[in-house]
This record gives structure tokens, sequence and C-alpha cells, in this order.
């Protein structure tokens, strides 16, 4: 008989060793592991520590739940880390496909097979946003039906207008609400205050290190953006995530004083303007490795929200926090009108000054395959770069391997 | 059933002789891409509502240059249909965030197919205080662009009456459906579709006339006999009437349904003598027997499933889903575990918008109906 995993002490334990070793060999890099080896710690140990959990779609509010005692427990991310470990997801993929047609994303799916599986601890709620996808929104509620457990949908309307941020400000209040009567934990608005300030924090540091990642040459590693949106999906509210972007920060800009670059020399400026590949998390050093090849700027990575400033009143917050949550990457790109999408991908090319652009297409993701053509020509015109659109999985490595993507990239950069 | 016989030809046909009539009068056709849009609003303005379907379209080359394989063929069959020209007698296009699918074709039209009226509604994914007030606001700006592109004011008066006449809709469809709940029906569950169909494609006075019709001839019709089940299709949006006939052929029945061109199109009316129609239309809109679009109307989903199974005393469900569609892939997981429950045996098909593979359908049909049914 097999013995079931125990996700949150399998990914607790990856991440304390990482970051033990960090510190141990490279204890300049240390910065990197420590706040979520302490994030997975206290997941793991939230019960005992009298605390609640809540599982949350990556397009959720971290600060709220900080600061109402309740460790968010990010599901997308969990899977994306997991599928590039060894034991990787796939028993979780052959679950949820009982169940579930196998187009459904994997992200959800992978989530679906663990929940029945028995993997993860049971929360105390979940919490989802109606966007950026189907699919998300049909397996984060079909599953806590399914469990019976209390769910929660922060619904994300279509536009970006202040109609729009009225709504979500009336949503946020609604979900601090349902977080108090289902978890029995009250809002103390003195906490609040303090998650945003880190969180403020956190993101100023972040607004640099983006302005780093612009240079020429990129001061920064590609594989830095996946740990960054890990890190913000997790620790956002927390002093943790203020000394990772710091560390991050500071590390950078004595870099970029110095003129140095990731590599020795930047041969090409890469943005990945879809959802990086998790099966293969050496994806990016491959390229800068392989090609000179350095991808400044990437999807899920870039974070650009404004810092809240005003704090005067759970409402102003939550006015903000409406406003960092419309900006979230992918919510950003993918819940409104394609122009949304299209623009933020031109942005980020002309802002990062990039030579090429590179759309992996996630299959899960079907309003972003429906115009992955039409964003591919609007590059070409506007900044007269080309763009990689191809097939994959991106964290089901049975359906492209990492060697059919990297050869993929291989033929487009071969042709630049 | 001479009216039946009309309204299959009204239903199965693109744009349908009452469309081309409508034209001929000089007035303007408004396609809808949802059944979360009211008619109501475009009846209002005068102009005549019409759900887009692309009828008998079975492959996509052109919209496949666009749109991805991983979009469902629903979704690229209707760009099929638009960059043939085909849809070009609508003067209007409004569409929704109904889907991935959809809420993206819309973006896609827009570039690239020829210029009509076209008005887009961010339309909640639940059914609350604030999200009726939204929906108010998005009908309240669709309704201003109507006015402002037809020239012609749309009172609550208009929009009242529009109610009346839908509701008439409504109320002739449900003295349909409760036919079905006989032993013996006298129509079968291809007929009653092919009724359906032709709901959202003529204007509802006619619609409502030849569906009175309809119901006087059926009462000397002969019940239908010698089927194996009685079913209820559930799941993506579904108007192929080939797909129900397949199933009868294999020896069910169909009896119900809970799909978006079936009960869920009509099955509430709209309150027509609220203080404020829009309102009325918002409220009831959002609070109609939902579409897995809406994330938290989940439980009233899955008991309106359950209560017209017992109603029409089904023995067997079809979850139908289109290729593609998420929204309502992942339903599976909770109506695997309710049906279960409930005893009722489901069975799952996966189906392209036309009809595809015929022959493993009905096998797999013949198949379930074999275990549930009665025998032939």
């Amino acid at each position: 008989m097999s013995s079931r995993r125990n996700l949150a002490e399998e990914l607790s334990g990856t991440f304390s060793g990482v970051a033990a070793r960090t510190a141990s060999k490279r204890p300049d890099q240390a910065w990197l592991y420590e706040g979520r080896a302490e994030y997975w710690k206290r997941l793991l140990t939230a019960r005992e520590q009298g605390k609640s959990i809540a599982w949350v779609s990556f397009c959720s509010i971290p600060e709220i739940f900080w600061a109402m005692d309740i460790v968010p427990w990010p599901m997308e991310a969990t899977f994306g880390i997991l599928t590039g470990l060894s034991k990787g997801i796939g028993e979780y993929l052959d679950i949820a496909d009982r169940f579930v047609s196998d187009h459904v994303c994997s992200a959800n799916r992978s989530m679906i097979g663990a929940a029945l599986a028995g993997d993860m601890a049971r929360p105390d709620v979940i919490v989802h946003a109606s966007k950026p996808c189907d699919s998300g929104l049909t397996s984060f509620s079909n599953l806590a039906e399914y469990l019976g457990v209390p769910n929660y949908c922060i619904d994300t309307p279509y536009w970006n207008d202040e109609a729009t941020f009225e709504y979500l400000t009336v949503e946020i209040e609604n979900l601090v609400a349902f977080l108090e009567e289902h978890t029995g934990r009250k809002m103390d608005f003195g906490r609040l205050q303090e998650a945003i300030k880190y969180s403020n924090q956190a993101h100023e540091y972040y607004l640099k290190i983006n302005e780093l990642r612009k240079l020429k040459p990129c001061p920064s590693p590609g594989v830095l953006l996946g740990h960054n949106a890990g890190s913000f999906m997790a620790l956002a509210g927390t002093p943790d995530l203020v000394e990772y972007t710091r560390a991050q920060y500071e590390i950078g800009a004595s870099r970029a004083a110095r003129g140095e670059g990731q590599v020795p020399e930047e041969k090409l400026r890469l943005a990945w303007v879809y959802v990086p590949v998790m099966h293969d998390p050496n994806l990016f050093e491959w390229l800068e490795r392989e090609y000179g090849a350095v991808v400044v700027m990437d999807m899920i990575g870039q974070y650009v929200n404004t810092p809240i400033e005003d704090m005067s009143s759970p409402k102003k917050v939550y006015r903000g926090l409406a406003n960092k949550l419309a900006n979230m990457p992918m919510i950003r790109e993918s819940r409104g009108p394609m122009e949304y999408h299209t623009q933020a991908v031109i942005d980020t090319c002309r802002d990062y000054r990039c030579d090429a652009a590179i759309f992996s297409g996630h299959m899960g993701c079907k309003h972003g395959w429906a115009i992955a053509k039409l964003i591919k020509d609007r590059v070409r015109e506007e900044m007269g770069i080309p763009m990689l659109v191809f097939d994959v999985d991106c964290f089901d490595p049975r359906i492209a391997s990492p060697q059919t993507v990297r050869s993929r990239i291989s033929d487009f950069l071969s042709l630049l | 059933m001479k009216a039946l016989e009309k309204l299959a030809e009204l239903g199965s046909s693109l744009p349908g002789r009452a469309v081309e009539e409508w034209k001929g009068g000089g007035k303007k056709v408004v396609g809808y891409f949802c059944a979360y849009i009211p008619e109501e609003l475009i009846a209002a303005a005068g102009a005549l509502p019409f759900r887009v379907r692309p009828e008998g379209c079975t492959q996509t080359p052109l919209a496949n240059s666009i749109m991805s394989s991983y979009n469902c063929t629903f979704a690229r069959s209707c760009l099929e249909y638009a960059m043939r020209g085909r849809f070009d007698f609508m003067d209007g296009l409004v569409s929704m965030n109904s889907c991935d699918h959809i809420r993206r074709l819309y973006d896609i039209l827009k570039e690239k197919t020829p210029a009509r009226h076209m008005h887009f509604l961010s339309v909640p994914h639940k059914n609350s205080p604030e999200a009726i007030v939204w929906y108010r606001r998005e009908l309240e700006q669709f309704k201003s662009g109507l006015e402002e592109w037809l020239q012609a004011p749309v009172e609550d008066g208009k929009l009242r009456e529009a109610i009346r006449v839908q509701n008439e809709t409504r109320r002739l469809l449900r003295r349909l459906y409760e036919l079905r709940k006989a032993d013996n029906p006298p129509l079968s569950g291809t007929q009653v579709q092919q009724v359906l169909m032709a709901a959202t494609a003529m204007p509802k006075e006619e619609y409502n006339a030849l569906l009175s019709t309809l119901l006087d001839e059926t009462e000397g019709a002969a019940p239908l006999s010698g089927y194996r089940a009685r079913l209820m299709i559930i799941g993506s949006m579904y108007d192929n009437v080939d797909f129900t006939r397949l199933l009868e052929d294999a020896g069910g029945l169909v009896v119900a349904d809970a799909l978006c061109f079936g009960s869920r199109y009509f099955w509430e009316p709209v309150e027509a003598d609220g203080a404020d129609p829009l309102t009325s239309l918002a409220s009831a809109y959002l609070s109609r027997p939902a579409c897995a679009r809406m994330s938290d109307e989940l439980p009233k989903r899955m008991a309106f499933v359950k209560e017209m199974a017992r109603e029409y005393r089904v023995d067997g469900i079809i979850y139908q889903k289109m290729r593609y569609c998420d929204l309502w892939a992942g339903e599976g997981l909770k109506l695997s575990q309710v049906t279960q429950e409930w005893g009722i045996p489901m069975l799952s098909l996966e189906r392209e918008y036309w009809l595809t593979g015929a022959g493993g359908l009905r096998l797999r049909a013949e198949a379930f109906l074999e275990n549930i049914g009665r025998g032939a």
C-alpha cells in the first residue's frame, strides 16, 4: 500500500533544505529561500499555532489573510513548484481526470487530484477569483462544494473603470465578512495597516527591481521572476517579502552600478509574455547559458502596483487592494478586452527593450490561445519584433517535455 | 402538426424566413450571444433579437487561421460564419463575458469582421445585491447605445411591454414542458428542441402565436411510446437537434433539460410592473437557473437539476460538454457526487459543436440506455 504524501510537509522540507544549503554555501543568496522556507513552516504548523488555513487562487489578496491569522495557501503556485520537483504532479492529474476533462488547466486539476487524494490539510475556507479564467472559477467552486468547505469567489468585472474598483472594494469588504463568519476571526484594522505597510515597502523595492531589469545589460537573472511571483502570492503583507525584495534590489543595484549583466555578453533580451514552463524551472538559466538570452520580464512576475497611500479607514485600504487585485499579473491581462492583454505585452517589450517575445501557450488558457495570433501580429506591427507561440502544458510535462520545449525555442532563436 | 413544421423550419434555417421578412420591412436585427442578455431590451428598441448560432457549420478553415484548436468549435464556427459573411444580416451584435471563448470571440469579431453596432456587457459571476446594481448599470449603458444607434428612445413603457410579450413566451414554453411530464408525451425531445430553436430566431409575437397553435394541435396528437428511458440533458451550450435525435433513435426519450437553449432560457418570468424595468431585468436574469459561469450559484444549479429530474421522472442524465468548455467540464466533479447521492445514472459525453463520431456516440448512448432503461 502506497503511503500518501503530505504536500505541506514535503514543500516545507524542500524549502528548509534548500534554504539551509544556500545559507551555508552562498550566504549572500540566503534571502532567496529564507522567507519561503519560513512560509511553508508556518503553513505546516498552522493548526498547532491556532491559525486557520485558506486555499486560495493565485489571484488573491494575501494581506487580508495574514492580518486575520489565516495562512493563505496559493494553489497554482504550489503545483507549479511541485511539477518542477522529482515527484511531480502526474498522480494528481490522473485522479482529477476521473472527474473533469483533461483540457481544464492542469494547475487546477492537480489541486483537485491532491485534494481528493487527501494530501493537503483540509482548509477552513476556499477563496478564488472569477477571473482570469473559467478553469479556475469552476475548479475552485466545484472543489469547495465537493469537500463541503465554505467558498468565496471575488467577482472581478471586465472593465478597468471607477465602477469596477468600487465593485471590487465591496467584494473585498464582503470577503472579510465571509472570513470572519467562517473562521471566527475578526479583522484587526491595526494589523491590516501593518500588513499593507509591509506590502507597500515590498512593492517599492519591486518597482525599483523592475527598473533595474530594464537596464542593458540586465543585471538580474530570469529565474528570479518565477521566485518573485511565488513570493508575492504567498508573502505579500509580511516582513519576509520586504526582506526578500530589499536583498534582491540591493544585489541588482550593486551589479548595475558596476555595469555587470546577468550574462557576460547579453545577446538577446526576451519578454516571456505568458505563463512560465513550470515543469522546467531551469529553462531561463539554459537560455542564458546557451544563447546569452536573458528573460528580462515575464507575465506573472510583473507586479506593478502603486503602494496604498491612504490607510485612514478599512474602506480606503480595500479600495487600494481592489486596484492591486485588478492589476495582478494575468488578471490584468486576461479579464477584460483584448487591448488590456496586447497593451501589456507591448508595454513589456518596449519598456524592457526586448529583441523578441515568447508566448508559451498554456493549453489550459483558452482566452490566451484565442488571441495569441492577434497579439503576435500586433507585436510585430508595433514593435517590429518576432513572437514565438508554441503549445505547451506549463504544469504537465507529459504533454510537451522540457526537451520538446527547448527544441522549439532553439529553432526560434536560430532564426533571429 | 402544421405549427410544428413551421417552427422547425424557422429554427433550422439561417437567417430564416422570419428574419428576412423582418429585414424586408427595413428593421434591424441584433445578434446576441448568451442567455444572460435580455432580449427584451433589444425588442423594446425596435430591433429583432437573434441568438447567434452557426446553424449547419461543420468546419472552420477560416476561423482556424485566427483562433486556436484549444477554442471550442462553437466559438470557431461563429467566427467562421462571421468571416464567410453568413452573419451579415445582423446589423448589431451584443456579447458578454459568458466564457473565455465567447468573450475573446467578441474581441476578434470587433477586429476582423465588417463594422456593425457592437456592444459588450460585463455580467457579474454572482447574484448579489451589488451584482444586480452593477448589471443594471451595464444594461442602462446597453440601452443608451441602442437608443443612440437606432435613434429611438426606449421608454419604460416599451420595455414593460417587451417584458410582457417575452413573459407570454415563457408561459407558453412552460405549458409545452408540462406536456413532457406525461408517461407518453405528445412530442419528442427532438421536436421540442426544434420549437425552442425558433424562439430565439424570430419575432416573439409571431412565435407566441405559432406556439399557441402548436399547443392546441398537440391535444389531438398521438402519444409517444416504446422508449426505453426518460432522459434529461444538461451541460454546455447545446443547439444541435441531430444530437438529440441520435439519443432518441437509440431508444431514449428526452423529457427535460437544464440548458441555456432549453429550460434555463425561459423558466422564470421577469417582473413586468416593477418600479424600474431595468432593475427587474437585471435581477431576473441574474437569478435565472444558472449557467456554470455563475460561481456562487453552484448549489442552486445542482438543486435545479435535481428538481427537474424529479418532476420529469428522469431515468438518466446526459451530461454533455463541448470540448474545451472548461466551465461545464469542471462541473463533473460535483455532478458525479450529487447524481450518486440522488441515485440517478449519468452519462458524461464530450462532443464538438457539430455532430462527429455519431457511431461511437450512439453506441455509448445505447449502452447507457441498456443499463438504465426498461428494455426495448
